[in-house]
């Protein structure tokens, strides 16, 4: 009877223990799974051009990249092109998305300016946002002003459909909870239709996000003298890959990383969602 | 006193949902609707409950007319209709944010051990089951202490055995302040346990067409003879009201078929 009350109790807290250190490892390993494909991809390229079976000369090795950001870096070019970039990025995705939130708001609570402005609206998301360049450059010029309009403009119509659809596809069950309760108009937005809402804004910001980081290359290719992108058309003109494939590295990581501050913030407002990935 | 007066209501595209529907619930006392589908109880229910404006007549309680949602009358909707966004307790206390902090969490706590459901307040209503997600609803819907509480088909998407335990359980949380209850059902096993009277509407137009008083004794006896006669009556009005007189001689058949809903 003692000898099996005895193994049950010095069992358990092994066991316990052992599960959480193979739960840190799982959460350890599952990020280092992504790695292997760009890594490993990485790694051969490095031999393959060290072995000189190729001179690296288009697609410099890794090594070479590394050092270009070096460089970039200890020169303060590096610094210089990402505030450029972040800054405009701030700006016009700040700008496109309270445009986007206020507009997509308003069609999506009311039916008549729905009906009024939608249409209007989905004309102009029709036109390919690259079209607006040369208009941008002839009213706002071609410094920060016409940059920073081209984002706000990539940003706004994933923001505004986003928040309208999500408005019109609040469960009306839900709504009359609210109406049985009496709550304000101001009160059923706040405490209902916000909340409602809240999960298909994220979304929508973070593709908003996205084509923000799109329409930011664009911009810079319009004649910018510092950014990410006119260090990408710098490498170009003159001749230096490694110095294009830095760019395109701190495109790829500036827009991860962004992306994962917003579903980061976003995140704790959501731990509700009945989702399937959460187990 | 809730009074509905001859009401009526016609959708806009012609249907006409409740017709001449003339009912009176007193104080306390706990009115079962019953009918077959689309003879307009959940119309009904949704017009006292102000969520819907009839077209005729009036509805009132002590004399005020109901045109919107009202502070005295709660709903309980046929799902939980929880907000997955708030924990089970600030669910319970969506009702109350007018009250001051300490005041909102004591109702809530003491309305959760009511429910029994007190160690469940931190939780999301996602992860609760379907009786308890409908017990919270009851309880949201009893924290605000209405003098009328209206409950559409509150456990039909329970499973038996939950639904028998839950009916027992509305009953308890009656007795508490004894509300006036309106119910709407198509369990007429559930309108003979709960109610003081029963209501049986027929379709086409939607109207109250036999009342039935259910006099038996607190609690009730599933199993009981009294019972039984009751549930027939029921199930006999039900029949008559959808043109399918019972013949004599067959009355009980029919009765015990228990079936008269589901056409």
């Amino acid at each position: 009877m003692s000898v099996v009350h005895v193994t049950v109790t010095a069992e358990r807290p092994v066991a316990t223990r052992e599960a959480d250190r193979s739960a840190r490892l799982a959460r350890l390993a599952r990020p280092a799974l992504g790695l292997l494909l760009p890594v490993g991809a990485a790694l051969l390229w490095e031999i393959a051009v060290r072995a000189g079976l190729s001179d690296g000369r288009l697609l410099p090795p890794p090594s070479r990249i590394f050092q270009e950001f070096a460089d970039l870096y200890r020169t303060g070019e590096l610094q210089r092109h990402v505030v450029a970039t972040l800054l405009r990025m701030a700006f016009g995705f700040g700008l496109g998305t309270v445009a986007g939130t206020l507009l997509g708001a308003i069609s999506g609570y009311s039916g008549l300016m729905r009906r009024l402005i939608d249409p209007t609206l989905q004309g102009l998301r029709a036109v390919p946002s690259i079209a607006w360049i040369p208009l941008f450059i002839l009213w706002l010029g071609i410094f920060e002003t016409s940059k920073v309009a081209l984002i706000a403009v990539g940003v706004f119509f994933p923001v505004y459909l986003g928040v309208m659809a999500a408005i019109l596809s609040v469960d009306r069950k839900i709504v009359e909870v609210g109406q049985v309760f009496r709550l304000s108009p101001p009160a059923m937005i706040r405490r209902i239709l916000l909340p409602a809402v809240l999960p298909a804004y994220v979304v929508s910001l973070r593709s908003g996000l996205g084509l923000g980081w799109m329409f930011v290359i664009a911009a810079e290719f319009m004649g910018a003298s510092e950014g990410l992108g006119y260090l990408l058309i710098d490498g170009q003109q003159l001749g230096k890959p490694a110095e294009i494939v830095a760019a395109i590295l701190a495109f790829a990581v500036l827009g991860k990383i962004t992306d994962a501050i917003l579903a980061g913030v976003a995140a704790p407002f959501l731990r509700w969602e009945d989702v399937v990935t959460r187990q | 006193m809730l009074t509905l007066n001859n009401v009526g209501k016609t959708y806009p595209n012609g249907v006409r949902a409740l017709e001449g529907a003339t009912l009176e619930v007193g104080p306390g006392e706990i009115v079962v609707v019953v009918g077959g589908s689309g003879c307009g109880k959940s119309t009904l229910l949704r017009l006292v409950c102000g969520l819907d404006r009839p077209t005729h007549g009036s509805i009132t309680l002590d004399g005020t007319p109901i045109t919107a949602p009202h502070e005295k009358i709660g709903m309980v909707f046929q799902e939980p209709r929880l907000l997955p966004w708030l924990s089970v307790a600030d669910n319970v206390g969506f009702g109350l944010t007018d009250r001051p902090r300490e005041e909102r969490q004591a109702r809530v706590a003491l309305q959760l051990e009511r429910v029994a459901l007190h160690d469940k307040a931190a939780v999301w209503p996602r992860e609760l089951s379907g009786g308890q997600a409908q017990r919270t609803a009851l309880a949201r819907a009893l924290v605000t202490r209405p003098e009328v509480l209206l409950l559409d088909e509150p456990f039909s998407a329970l499973d038996a055995f939950t639904r028998t335990d839950l009916q027992d359980h509305l009953l308890d949380l009656w007795a508490d302040a004894k509300p006036t209850l309106v119910v709407v059902t198509h369990d007429v096993d559930e309108a003979v346990v709960l109610a003081d009277r029963i209501a049986v509407m027929r379709p086409r137009p939607g109207r109250v067409f036999a009342e039935i008083e259910a006099d038996l004794p607190r609690p009730r006896d599933r199993q009981s003879a009294a019972f039984d006669a009751v549930k027939r009556r029921v199930l006999n009005a039900l029949d008559r009201s959808l043109d399918r007189a019972v013949k004599p001689g067959h009355e009980d058949v029919r009765a015990n078929q228990g079936a008269a809903l589901w056409w």
